[in-house]
């Protein structure tokens, strides 16, 4: 999920900030990030290196492998900020790539809507390692001429009635995280053994309705503009916002079992060099003004401006690192086989 | 003056020999030793052991893929030399301007993206495909036919539309080569040209056919993204499995393993139409 909204989002933006040149000036120098699209839109750039003498370079990477592989190569010394997202941010923290936040210094933090100030990913043995800035989750997308008003369970997508016009992302982690949410599942994230062959069931049973399963953000759209399709497992808000530019009538439902989201944060590298800059950066961005300018560009929910982002964060069920990717992969593959 | 000819032939033979290494051999050689070794808890052992093609062999899932998909690419390999030998033998019997450009427009696929190629199949054969449109529009059907797309006989018809000039091109060149007096001398016997078709043409160009087979069976059976695109929710093929294994997995031993076994496949295959070559020289 995380490498198309980045995609979109990339052509949606249309521009990248690369190295600033600027006279080395006022404070200190440069500050470096490694992030995704939308997180570092040039007009506030060039804000920040107005007010603040600092000068921006900004790296974006294509998936959180990448990003673990870059810190890693240098032990963080490349990079001053990262932007990690919930269900990677255990592995930043084990594997000491970011380091815990000085509170003291990161004022901005009472910006954050009450929610996001609560948000405990990024805290780990009560020491908080990043602070929200965006989110974002993987609801329903569906066609409002048959649907006049939103499904309210994701069990409309197992229903006969709909056989054929129904299509889901091929991806082992988020689908064994639908069959959890499905299933009711205290926690989609921590799987018991047990609860496996449930899942996979349920998912094999969902197969059956299927049209087909799509690989990618812009597949998905795609898939549903070209065949008579009415139900989707999405990528995303911007899945919907993208049927609605091509023309499609279509709404975005988050169904009363919950959905996945995705929550990224703005962590302080282990190798920063230029930690007063990073701050700086923190302390700047997370600003109402410039959240609520992020969700009218990128589509992305904000942390710090509820204004034109959606009511059902309450519902979203934060993704965490799953307990056994493996043998998630396993048994996906046992419901793609159609071997049930 | 002797021994820099020497140097610079011996730097040649370095190059031409080094670039295969480099870029094919090693790739290989690395797969196949990561093929040995294992994953624990996320992180690689290099250890050697053979848990991998155990896991193979026992798990009922990748064996009835791998039959599946066996069985997917012969389908398709046999109707790709069927209909390939068709065109070429046709093309081969007509005046030589005619002959080429039979023979290019077979071809002009070919100078066309691969991905291109799929999404133009989907485009046909879609719900909203031109082939339903037409259908509705001429009154033969109200509804869309949504057989067409997203199933295991898209996966092969969409195979046949890929593959197709990979059999007529090298049928085509083998029958080209067959010395036209052989069919003269066939007539001046009495010959009916089913008999020449039979007792010359066939056998001679049967290395053709041999290469075309195995250029239909190694390339469907490589083929993962087709079966992704067009096969629906059949579409989960061997490379698919492979595939699998180098994502959220991250099991990159066992996914080099089933690289190894797909790798073994296409050589037992060329090992197969070798084989099949000779017997058919040796005649």
């Amino acid at each position: 999920m995380a490498l198309t909204r980045r995609g979109m989002a990339g052509m949606i933006a249309g521009a990248m900030v690369t190295a600033t040149l600027r006279p080395a000036f006022a404070a200190g120098g440069e500050v470096r990030m490694l992030i995704w699209d939308g997180y570092a839109d040039p007009e506030w750039v060039a804000d920040f290196e107005k007010q603040t003498g600092y000068t921006v370079r900004a790296t974006y990477a294509t998936s959180a492998d990448e990003q673990i592989a870059k810190m890693k190569a240098s032990g963080g010394k490349d990079y001053d900020i990262v932007a990690v997202d919930s269900a990677s941010i255990k592995t930043f923290v084990d594997q000491k790539l970011i380091t815990p936040l000085d509170m003291a210094r990161l004022s901005s933090f009472d910006n954050l809507l009450p929610d996001f100030k609560n948000f405990q990913g990024p805290i780990f043995g009560g020491v908080r390692y990043g602070v929200p800035l965006a989110w974002g989750s993987l609801g329903l997308v569906y066609d409002k001429a048959t649907f006049p008003e939103p499904p309210k369970s994701w069990a409309v997508m197992w229903d006969p009635k709909y056989k054929g016009r129904v299509i889901s992302q091929d991806d082992a982690n988020n689908n064994i995280n639908l069959g959890a949410i499905m299933l009711g599942l205290d926690d989609p994230f921590n799987v018991k053994p047990d609860e496996f062959p449930l899942i996979r069931t349920k998912l094999a049973e969902l197969r059956g309705n299927l049209l087909t399963y799509f690989a990618g953000f812009d597949e998905g759209t795609t898939l549903f503009a070209e065949n008579n399709v009415v139900l989707m497992f999405s990528m995303g808000e911007l899945s919907a916002i993208a049927l609605q530019k091509k023309g499609f009538d279509v709404g975005y439902a988050i169904p009363d079992e919950g959905a996945l989201g995705w929550m990224d944060s703005l962590t302080l590298s282990a190798g920063a060099t230029n930690v007063d800059g990073a701050y700086a950066w923190m302390n700047f961005l997370l600003q109402a003004k410039y959240g609520a300018d992020m969700t009218k560009k990128f589509g992305y929910g904000s942390t710090t401006s509820a204004e034109g982002a959606p009511d059902y964060t309450s519902r979203l069920k934060w993704a965490k690192p799953p307990e056994d990717l493996a043998m998630r992969q396993t048994v996906w593959n046992e419901v793609r086989s159609g071997a049930n | 003056m002797d021994d820099r000819r020497d140097l610079w032939r011996m730097g040649w033979a370095a190059f031409c020999l080094g670039l295969p290494f480099l870029f094919v051999l090693a790739p290989i050689g690395t797969f196949i030793l990561y093929s040995f070794w294992h994953n624990e808890s996320g992180a690689l052992v290099r250890e050697f052991t053979l848990e991998n093609y155990r896991a193979f062999f026992a798990d009922p899932v990748f064996r009835s893929i791998y039959l599946q998909t066996v069985a997917l690419c012969l389908g398709a390999t046999i109707v790709n030399l069927v209909a390939g030998y068709g065109i070429a033998l046709f093309a081969s019997r007509r005046p030589p301007r005619l002959r080429f450009a039979l023979i290019l427009m077979f071809m002009l696929p070919l100078f066309t993206s691969y991905i291109i190629k799929v999404y133009a199949v989907r485009g046909i054969l879609g719900h909203r495909g031109v082939l339903n449109e037409l259908l509705i529009a001429s009154g033969l059907i109200s509804e869309p036919i949504t057989a067409f797309i997203f199933s295991q006989s898209a996966i092969f018809l969409t195979f046949i539309v890929l593959y197709l000039p990979f059999a007529i091109l090298p049928i085509y060149l083998s029958i080209e080569r067959i010395p036209e007096n052989l069919g003269t001398a066939s007539a001046d016997l009495g010959g009916s040209q089913m008999d020449e078709i039979r007792h010359i043409i066939l056998p001679l160009s049967l290395p053709g056919v041999v290469v075309a087979a195995l250029f239909n069976f190694v390339m469907t059976f490589g083929d993962f993204v087709t079966p992704t695109m067009v096969g629906g929710t059949e579409g989960f093929t061997f490379g698919r499995i492979v595939f699998s294994q180098f994502g959220v997995a991250l099991n990159w031993p066992l996914g080099a393993a089933l690289a190894v076994i797909l790798l073994a496949t296409s050589v037992l295959a060329v090992g197969v139409a070798g084989l099949a070559m000779r017997w058919s020289t040796a005649r």
